[in-house]
């Protein structure tokens, strides 16, 4: 999911919509080229290009959906819950 | 940014603080080397010097970010 746009909720209730550079093991994400939304109200990161936000004050991640493979997804879900079934 | 670690906490060296409000411009506060707990930081980001210095801050009224609620 890689340099896909995609857009973060923090706990907060801030947006923030960028390019995904990477993700690290506590989901601290790195965004390039963001945006704020509702910037009228926040304008603090009016110059901040690109930033490090941490995992533990991520609500959301939107992803494109296009992107996600839904398929994929549920076979995975079907496959581990039949194998939870023969358990 | 003066130095980091794995756990995110940042050492910042001529830091400065800027208080938002509605009642009057954004207030800028010198601070100097402070070390930040990671457990505290929201969002580190990288400031664009041109974009920053372009703008008066004293015309700035905006509301303060909201806490974070877990």
């Amino acid at each position: 999911m890689v340099h896909q746009q995609v857009t973060v909720e923090l706990k907060n209730d801030l947006s923030i919509t960028g390019v995904l550079k990477s993700v690290d093991q506590f989901l601290n994400i790195r965004l390039d080229n963001i945006k704020v939304l509702d910037e009228a109200r926040h304008p603090h990161m009016m110059a901040v290009k690109n930033c490090f936000i941490r995992g533990s004050v991520v609500r959301y991640v939107q992803l494109p959906g296009d992107h996600v493979d839904t398929q994929l997804l549920e076979d995975a879900t079907r496959r581990e819950a039949l194998n939870q079934a023969k358990r | 940014m003066a130095g980091f670690d794995q756990k995110s906490n940042v050492v910042l060296s001529e830091s400065k603080e800027r208080v938002y409000s509605m009642d009057e411009g954004v207030e800028e506060i010198p601070l100097g080397l402070y070390l930040v707990k990671g457990d505290m930081i929201v969002l580190i980001g990288e400031i664009d010097e041109a974009v920053d210095q372009a703008v008066d801050l004293s015309t700035i009224r905006a509301e303060p970010i909201p806490p974070i609620r877990y």
